[in-house]
């Protein structure tokens, strides 16, 4: 039945139906028929590129290249609230205090959806320790606490990175498809249709040979063609820009990318040009491209979606959530503004709310160990205990590898609230024995070794989780406590130290500085 | 999805009280002390480098214009006159005070101004120099004079010499002269030690000079402006001196238990006076009528200056505190400062004779002035005040001369219709915060619904939950026993390992706490097929643990060849982290990835202190 229809047709339908790999087979029978068959060739290398597209409006983990080599550090002490790398603290943020909302890594309030960027610290954008940055980076990969399972860290730049990237090799057999460098792209530009996507070709497929070098021919490809559509075409600007971003010329593509919007109001423009912002770490202009753009196209949920990240990440936590709560009531689906909803209501004290939000998630069909982990939690702190342990079996069985210590952590907590302190003893052994980085776990490791009056097996799992990860004050305010009651004042002065930097506003640390002070003054 | 990570427990049962406090707690967002002065005149590049002892104000030429006189470090005497400065002079050594007195009662009435430096003092009229005063000298002992006159002979070696003093000093019922205490100082430096000797033969003549802390001057017999006043000073070998009129000889000296630090006085020679002393014990010693009172008040730390206002003590201490006593020592108030206090003056203020004013600079750079326990001004300054002087200047007759750390020099003065008293500050009430409510969230209709449910079901509610915690303590067991006795672990492993020295079999779980404890890290470095394992071993107990075996193993030994599969570790010091590299190499890259097993086995025991199992890289193919 299928040799009756024409073969060329059946490509075309293949495409639509986005059967790539079909539809590649049948052009390169066709190709090899009848080698310069445009029709042919054009459909070959359309399901080629579609079938390793990606998304890249979304911002992208920084990878060490890109650290080493960045030369767009803008400010290294930014004014709070202006930067994303000293969010706002305390009063002036209105949110909740690390003490009541745990910190990531990278030293902001843990939000309710892991997207790039957000657990790891941002290397681009100057963390607040000179040179923990990179270290971080290279942390981040380390074998079984980063998500790669090489100890390779993220040398090539992150973008364009694809979890189960789509093989090169189905592409052809013997050779790529297209030699970028062998063709004459004057030719090419003079043809719209073929030129377009021969240049997405180029950018999305090709990439993964020889970087720079295809880049610049994609900048040739799109000079030329935009010179051919008297730089008017916002569609080649765009690539333009894209091939200037993945050159790291990010002022370069900004102006590319300005000039494309000014032919075209396009929301992929907005978003393009709101992530280089980021990337050079002025979130207030890209919020300020993103809340334009809401203007003119009112109702769309990217740009929403793309200020409340910004204003989550600057610390400003109810416009985030009234930013949330207008994409709910467009979107009722959203999957990143209910559990960010529902994360925030967790840690204001409201874990019913929560409760209903996470039973939302999971009636949408996000069943995973984190949302039955979550809903364990909630129904723990909202006293619905039938449901609790059963919540957190469920999520045990459904844990990966990455998943499985915060569980044990989050078991252990639960453990603690009822008072059954050598269960949590285990639980946090566990979570520290599966990830040796789980500061946390250990941090109330320690605490309880130090109730069972062992403080040198405390004083050891301070020091580890110390050593494991710097962004837990508690680490800190326990080791100097620990050490004030054992007389050493000179190491609980430099740990209440350090505890203040990480959260300047912690009061015990505060009361326990002062009072080293007055010891240390008195005659 | 990330979980819900809570965090929540910290030891909340602190031990430490903190530290009572009595007294009032000195808020600067309370009340309203609006600022008093106003400014008249400043360089930020005047470059000063004077404490509160070296800055003084004086009618110099005895004209009615007062001058500021600075006793700078650098070895000048700097003086200003209105807003430019008019003379510079230079001085032999470095100040320690300055001060000026009046010697006699003739008209013009010019005071002496008197700069202390080392064991001088030297005296200045019109800024002419005009009589040196030396501190007597004190008697050597016997023993110290001995050592140096071997010195002198060429019979003793500098060193030898210096052995000796020490070993004197030791005994510690003498006190050593300047100069062998110099000598000790270069300790470890014989070729120094030598040369001070051979350059320091000179002052044996002078006896045992001793130098001078601090210097005021007290008046004679009435309380004036250009009253006839003597020379007060402390001295290294707790002494406080009173100089004759004339400022030539020891008119009185007084011994104290301690190193004066800082002095303040009041009341005339004639009539009855009192000199309040801070020592470097921290304590204050009274001296009232030329003979040491018995009341010595204890300080709760070191002093950092000290004022007699009126009747009053007040005295900044290092734990930014500051003390205000009665004469008899008996406490009256304490005010906690927000920042260490730096220094402090005493504010004579015109209209009021018995002045109770007083000015506190601190460390964040306020300066703030204190009517009793009432704030009445605050003004803050870019960089901390290090020196501050209170008194007339120019035709003005309260104005303020501070000198920061940056060497600016402020001059502000007080308006006349100025109101110091506390009353004009206003009540000192509950702080505002008080009455702003927490912002707590509102229970929700939900809370009150899912509440409601746990009423009515507690029984099946409790009965469930217990059933799942059994089960769930159950898995925790499973999961905590895999984790210890297998050694599987999924990444590599950073655990304490179970008991060193074995608690009892039946301790079960928690024996793996027991006294000693050992830790591994073990990180991995390459990208294939050849790999370096680094193996971070570390002693988290408090003995030594000694003899260990270290094993490597490939869990499939065609797939990783481990070069070293063995080793020793002799002994682990507590504390300390020591690194051990292991190298693997990857036999069949294109195999994917395999794990290695790191053991650690102590001498005469029967299982493993420690398993680890590592999980490789995928490694890369070998070009």
């Amino acid at each position: 039945m299928v040799a009756d229809v024409h073969p060329i047709w059946l490509a075309q339908s293949k495409l639509r139906r986005r059967r790539y790999d079909e539809c590649i087979q049948l052009c390169t029978d066709a190709l090899q028929r009848n080698p310069v068959d445009q029709v042919a060739w054009y459909l070959k290398c359309r399901a080629i590129t579609l079938k390793s597209w990606i998304d890249d409006t979304e911002i992208e983990e920084e990878g060490v290249a890109d650290l080493l080599m960045d030369e767009h550090n803008v400010a290294q002490v930014a004014r709070p609230g202006t930067s994303l790398a000293r969010p706002m603290t305390g009063a002036a943020a209105s949110g909740q205090s690390p003490v009541v909302r745990p910190m990531t890594g990278s030293g902001r309030p843990l939000t309710g959806f892991v997207r790039p960027g957000t657990s790891a610290a941002r290397p681009g954008t100057g963390s607040t320790k000179p040179g923990t940055a990179l270290a971080a980076a290279l942390k981040a990969a380390r074998p079984g606490t980063g998500s790669s399972s090489s100890s390779r860290p993220l040398t090539t730049s992150g973008r364009f990175v694809r979890l189960g990237t789509a093989s090169l090799a189905a592409a052809g057999h013997g050779g790529p498809f297209i030699a970028a460098e062998r063709l004459d792209l004057r030719k090419y530009a003079a043809r719209p249709h073929l030129a377009r996507v021969l240049c997405d070709y180029i950018l999305y497929v090709d990439h993964n040979m020889q970087k720079d070098h295809n880049m610049q021919k994609v900048l040739e490809l799109a000079g030329h063609a935009t010179a051919e559509a008297g730089f008017a075409d916002w569609w080649w600007k765009e690539r333009l820009g894209k091939a200037y971003y993945q050159l790291g010329l990010l002022r370069d593509a900004e102006k590319q990318l300005a000039s494309a919007a000014k032919n075209q109001d396009m929301l992929v423009l907005t978003h393009q040009l709101a992530k280089i912002s980021t990337r050079l770490d002025q979130p207030l202009a890209a919020l300020s491209l993103f809340s334009e753009a809401a203007g003119r196209h009112p109702g769309d949920i990217g740009l929403l979606l793309g200020q409340a990240r910004l204003q989550e990440g600057l610390g400003n936590r109810q416009a985030a959530l009234a930013l949330y709560h207008q994409v709910l009531a467009l979107d009722a689906s959203n999957v990143e503004a209910i559990a960010c909803l529902a994360a925030d209501h967790f840690y204001s004290d409201q874990p019913e709310l929560a409760l209903r939000y996470y039973r939302r998630l999971l009636q949408m069909g996000v069943v995973s160990a984190e949302t039955w982990a979550n809903l364990g939690l909630c129904c723990f702190y909202a006293g619905q205990y039938d449901f609790t342990f059963s919540c957190f079996e469920r999520a045990l069985a459904l844990a990966g590898d990455a998943a499985l210590p915060d569980i044990w952590y989050n078991i252990g907590q639960v453990a603690i609230g009822i008072g059954d302190l050598s269960w949590a003893q285990q639980c946090f052994r566990l979570a520290a024995a599966l990830d040796p980085g789980h500061a946390e776990a250990l941090n109330n490791l320690g605490v309880l070794q130090l109730k069972r009056r062992q403080p040198q097996q405390a004083a050891s799992c301070f020091r580890a989780g110390m050593k494991a990860a710097d962004h837990v004050f508690e680490l800190h305010y326990n080791a100097a406590l620990l050490a004030h009651r054992q007389g050493d004042l000179q190491e609980a002065v430099s740990q209440v130290k350090e505890a203040l930097a990480l959260y300047p506003e912690h009061t015990d640390s505060l009361e326990l500085k002062k009072l080293l002070k007055a010891q240390l003054n008195a005659l | 999805m990330a979980s819900a990570q809570l965090r929540s427990d910290q030891d909340s049962s602190s031990g430490h009280d903190s530290a009572t406090k009595r007294g009032a707690k000195a808020s600067s967002g309370r009340g309203t002390a609006k600022q008093l002065w106003l400014d008249a005149w400043a360089d930020p590049v005047a470059g000063l480098n004077a404490f509160t002892n070296c800055i003084h104000t004086c009618n110099l030429y005895g004209d009615g214009d007062w001058r500021l006189v600075v006793a700078d470090a650098d070895k000048k005497i700097k003086v200003w006159k209105g807003t430019a400065k008019a003379s510079e002079h230079a001085l032999v050594e470095a100040p320690v005070a300055i001060t000026s007195f009046i010697t006699d009662s003739t008209a013009p009435r010019v005071p002496t101004l008197a700069v202390a430096a080392g064991p001088h003092v030297y005296m200045f009229r019109s800024l002419r120099p005009f009589y040196k005063f030396t501190l007597p000298a004190g008697d050597v002992s016997p023993a110290e004079d001995a050592v140096w006159k071997q010195v002198e002979a060429g019979k003793l070696e500098a060193a030898a010499a210096a052995q000796q003093l020490q070993h004197l000093q030791d005994k510690g019922s003498l006190q050593l002269t300047a100069r062998s205490q110099q000598l000790l100082a270069l300790a470890g430096d014989p070729q120094a030690q030598q040369q001070f000797a051979a350059d320091s033969s000179g002052q044996a003549a002078a006896g045992n000079l001793s130098c001078i802390t601090c210097m005021d001057a007290v008046r004679q017999a009435k309380d004036e402006l250009d009253a006839v006043s003597r020379l007060v000073l402390g001295t290294e070998d707790c002494r406080v001196l009173i100089l004759n009129a004339a400022g030539t000889a020891v008119d009185k000296a007084i011994t104290l238990p301690a190193v004066p630090a800082f002095l303040a006085t009041t009341g005339e020679l004639d009539e009855g006076y009192r000199i309040t002393v801070a020592a470097r014990d921290g304590r204050l010693y009274n001296i009232k009528s030329g003979a040491l009172s018995r009341s010595v008040i204890q300080l709760d730390s070191q002093p950092v200056g000290v004022v007699r206002a009126g009747r009053q003590i007040v005295v900044g201490t290092m734990a930014d505190a500051l003390h205000c006593y009665t004469g008899k020592g008996a406490k009256q108030y304490t005010l906690y400062m927000p920042a260490s206090i730096l220094t402090l003056q005493l504010l004579p203020a015109a209209a009021a004779r018995q002045s109770k004013c007083v000015v506190v600079a601190l460390a964040n750079g306020e300066v703030r002035v204190y009517n009793d326990k009432a704030l009445v001004s605050l003004h803050s300054s870019s960089s901390p005040v290090m020196g501050l002087c209170a008194g007339r200047y120019a035709r003005e007759d309260c104005s303020l001369i501070s000198v920061t750390a940056t060497g600016a020099l402020d001059i502000k003065i007080m308006p006349r219709t100025a109101n110091l008293e506390a009353a004009a500050v206003g009540s000192s009430g509950p702080p505002p915060e008080q009455d702003v409510p927490l912002d707590v969230p509102k229970k929700t209709r939900l809370y009150v619904e899912q509440t409601q449910r746990e009423r009515a079901q507690a029984v099946d509610m409790h009965r469930v939950f217990q059933r799942d915690l059994a089960k769930m303590r159950l898995a925790t067991a499973h999961a905590f026993v895999k984790v210890l006795t297998d050694g599987q672990e999924i990444a590599p492993a950073l655990r304490p390992s179970r008991a060193w020295q074995k608690a009892s079999a039946a301790d079960g779980a928690a024996s793996h706490a027991a006294a000693a404890n050992l830790s591994m890290n073990v990180s991995i470095q390459g990208l294939g097929p050849r790999f370096r394992l680094l193996l971070n071993l570390s002693n988290e107990g408090q003995e030594l643990a000694t003899d260990l075996r270290v094993l490597v193993q490939a869990e499939d030994e065609a797939m990783y060849q481990v070069h070293t599969p063995h080793f020793a570790v002799p002994a682990l010091v507590p504390l300390l982290q020591y690194t051990y590299k292991v190298d693997a190499t990857c036999l069949q890259p294109a195999l994917g990835a395999g794990a290695v097993r790191v053991i650690v086995v102590g001498r005469a025991q029967q299982s493993p202190l420690m398993t680890a199992l590592v999980k490789m890289p995928v490694s890369e193919l070998d070009e």
